[in-house]
């Protein structure tokens, strides 16, 4: 633990490094890279206002966002340099709040790669350069390198870790290794894409992104002849029949893109073993990622099974880690949407907790039960409540009872689903926790990753006698929780796990033999 | 060094209150976000010349009458559930009032300590202390302490910081 330490705490290093080595810019390809990524990114926009131009109306402000990006992004690259001296890394940057960020070299902890696709075309990479301090405020980025001179300054870079597991200097160079890939992906995989509903949130997205602009443009979108005509046809269907077919261009659509966004990000997943503390991870079409996963910065395991997934036996799992940026929610993917079995299995050959996510968990009992009908029952209630009102004041046709037929039995099958699904359990050296049904989760927490405790209880769990327990933690989401454990099982709790810590002293830490956790 | 009696130890309520005058404060402080809502209310009555609308009229009144119930029942409430304590082992912080939350960090993994204190609570002495951990989702708040009784806290959690170890990052 010798090397976290430090980084709490104000030392030497603090002082200004004096070094007078030039400052570098990062590479030049980025001047190009920076404002294709900016056009990409508002290419919708550009694609609608174009549509919307040729109707009238044209929104002006799409074409200054859109140019006020790319010179954002020129300027980027101008206003970017680095410098790496004996002592510290340091980087300056900032258009309008000008920036420097230095960081002794003792403190650095991990090198990430990861490379969009844009990235990869000019032979870039983007190293992500980890201290370990958890708020990623002075997480060094840069954006970007050749891909080429990855290896050596990740090598430089970690070259003053004080790591006893991974003796650097005799470790072979990255094109020497023999690599086993133990992920299984298989194309078929994608059979489970649909199920994921990402594609239902993208369609959301762009809907929502649509009727904005409808919103502001002053009905541009129904100006559109094509759009006006196909709207009258619409108006003239019966009710029953417009429905049926909404729902199966939307399931069908949302299919589509699932699938294609599915291939384009996991396609060719492999994760493998690069030395014995990093893993690499290499997934899509568009992006690679290559992260250092050593025992310091491990924190457990995430298992994701939303209700559509689960009902075809899918799952996914993520590494709860620390010094990833809560951007990304602190977790590296370690297994795509497929079979949960083999979601087990690599989280498994990671770090051994099988039990911890295939064993049955403590429920919450009879009071975190009546909870998940009395909420339900109060979600369809305020439902009715809404749709009572519409119909006084004469937004919708009584026809809108009938929606109740799917929404009542809906809430308490997810009432008696939530409920099986809640559970947690204390296995030596791990929190075990699980909640949800629409988007399931269950993680493996390390006991020793835990460094606070929240009790929070709202005046309706104190008179059902719960609580939610939230263990704080530097990894991942900083916070997991365990909803709705009867009161009097809380402070138990929090004491089996403080005792744990306590009987086995950062037992992990000070394994120089083990360098990941096998428990 | 045990958490574990610190914590078991805990089961009592802790023993640190707020400032008397937190009571004052909070009410004050209530009634000072209550009028600027509705002088908000007020201005867009203004500017839209609806002085005699109903609804605006109507949510006027609710406004007013939800924030004299706020006013009268949160400050008491508050004051009775809010408690701290500093022991060898940890920090406990208990707050809130419709919901309450009760915040345990093991002293050892502490990383900062400040203390903040906007306008009104300088007006009146009183310091809020704030305490960190490594993680961005456990900070704990202190509210409404006396000016003294805060500069003690931050001093002796200040040295504690200084001796940790590990926090866990």
């Amino acid at each position: 633990m010798s090397g976290a330490a430090e980084a709490a705490l104000p030392t030497d290093d603090d002082k200004p490094d004096e070094s007078t080595l030039p400052w570098i810019r990062l590479n030049p390809r980025m001047l190009l890279v920076h404002p294709l990524r900016e056009i990409i990114r508002y290419l919708p926009l550009i694609l609608v206002a174009l549509v919307a131009g040729s109707v009238g109306g044209e929104p002006w402000w799409v074409y200054v966002l859109s140019s006020l990006g790319i010179v954002v992004g020129v300027l980027r690259w101008f206003t970017t340099s680095y410098r790496i001296t004996d002592s510290h890394v340091q980087i300056k940057r900032g258009i309008l709040n000008r920036q420097l960020l230095s960081v002794p070299r003792d403190r650095i902890r991990s090198v990430d790669v990861d490379s969009t696709i844009l990235h990869r075309i000019f032979g870039l990479s983007v190293v992500k350069v980890g201290t370990g301090a958890s708020h990623g405020v002075d997480n060094l980025e840069f954006n970007a390198m050749r891909s080429g001179d990855v290896p050596a300054f990740r090598k430089e870079m970690l070259s003053h870790v004080p790591r006893n597991a991974v003796p650097l200097a005799d470790a072979p160079d990255d094109a020497d290794v023999v690599v086993r890939n133990f992920s299984r992906w298989r194309r078929s995989w994608v059979r489970y894409a649909p199920f994921t509903l990402s594609g239902v949130s993208s369609i959301v997205v762009v809907v929502f992104f649509v009727l904005q602009t409808q919103f502001f443009e002053n009905g541009l979108l129904t100006r559109i002849p094509f759009v006006k005509y196909e709207l009258g046809q619409i108006a003239h269907l019966p009710t029953l029949t417009l429905v049926v077919w909404s729902t199966c261009i939307i399931v069908v659509a949302a299919s589509v893109v699932a699938v294609v966004r599915y291939l384009l990000s996991y396609s060719g997943f492999s994760i493998s073993r690069v030395d014995q503390s990093t893993l690499h991870i290499t997934h899509g079409l568009l992006h690679t990622r290559q992260v250092t996963l050593d025992e310091r910065r491990l924190r457990g395991i995430q298992l994701s099974e939303p209700l559509s997934l689960r009902a075809v036996g899918g799952a996914w799992t993520h590494a709860i880690m620390t010094g990833l940026g809560r951007q990304r929610g602190g977790v590296a993917l370690i297994s795509p949407p497929g079979p949960r079995d083999e979601a087990v299995r690599i989280a498994t050959e990671i770090v051994s907790i099988e039990g911890a996510l295939t064993e049955e968990l403590i429920r919450h009992g009879r009071r975190a039960h009546r909870r998940r009908y009395t909420r339900a029952a109060t979600f369809a209630v305020v439902l009715a409540l809404v749709a009572l009102a519409a119909q006084l004041v004469g937004l919708v046709s009584p026809a809108v009872w009938w929606a109740f037929v799917v929404i009542v039995p809906g809430s308490v099958f997810l009432a008696w689903d939530r409920y099986r699904g809640l559970g947690h359990s204390l296995l030596p050296g791990w929190v075990v926790g699980r909640s949800g049904s629409l988007n399931r989760k269950r993680f493996v927490l390390a006991t020793d990753g835990i460094i606070g405790w929240t009790i929070r209880r709202s005046f309706f769990q104190r008179r059902a006698g719960l609580a939610t327990l939230i263990a704080t933690t530097a990894a991942g989401k900083h916070r997991y929780d365990l909803p709705d454990l009867p009161f009097e099982e809380v402070w138990p709790l929090i004491e089996a796990v403080n005792a744990q810590v306590i009987a086995v002293p950062d037992s992990r830490q000070t394994s120089p033999t083990q360098p990941l956790p096998r428990r | 060094m045990s958490v574990t009696t610190g914590i078991a130890a805990m089961i009592h309520d802790p023993v640190g209150r707020p400032s008397s005058r937190a009571v004052r404060f909070w009410t004050l402080d209530a009634i000072g976000g209550w009028t600027f809502f509705a002088a908000l209310q007020l201005l867009w009555m203004l500017v839209a010349n609806l002085w005699t609308d109903p609804i605006h009229l109507g949510g006027l009144a609710l406004t007013v009458l939800v924030a004299i119930i706020h006013v009268s029942v949160m400050p008491r409430w508050r004051y009775s559930i809010h408690r701290w304590e500093v022991t060898d082992d940890a920090i406990f912080v208990r707050s809130g009032w419709l919901t309450q939350e009760t915040r345990v960090a093991p002293i050892s993994r502490l990383q900062t300590v400040d203390s903040r204190r906007g306008l009104l609570s300088r007006i009146m002495g009183l310091t809020t202390v704030k305490i960190t951990t490594a993680s961005s989702a456990g900070a704990l708040t202190i509210h409404a302490l006396d000016d003294a009784v805060a500069e003690e806290v931050v001093a002796r959690l200040a040295a504690i910081a200084q001796q940790n170890a590990g926090d866990a990052t």
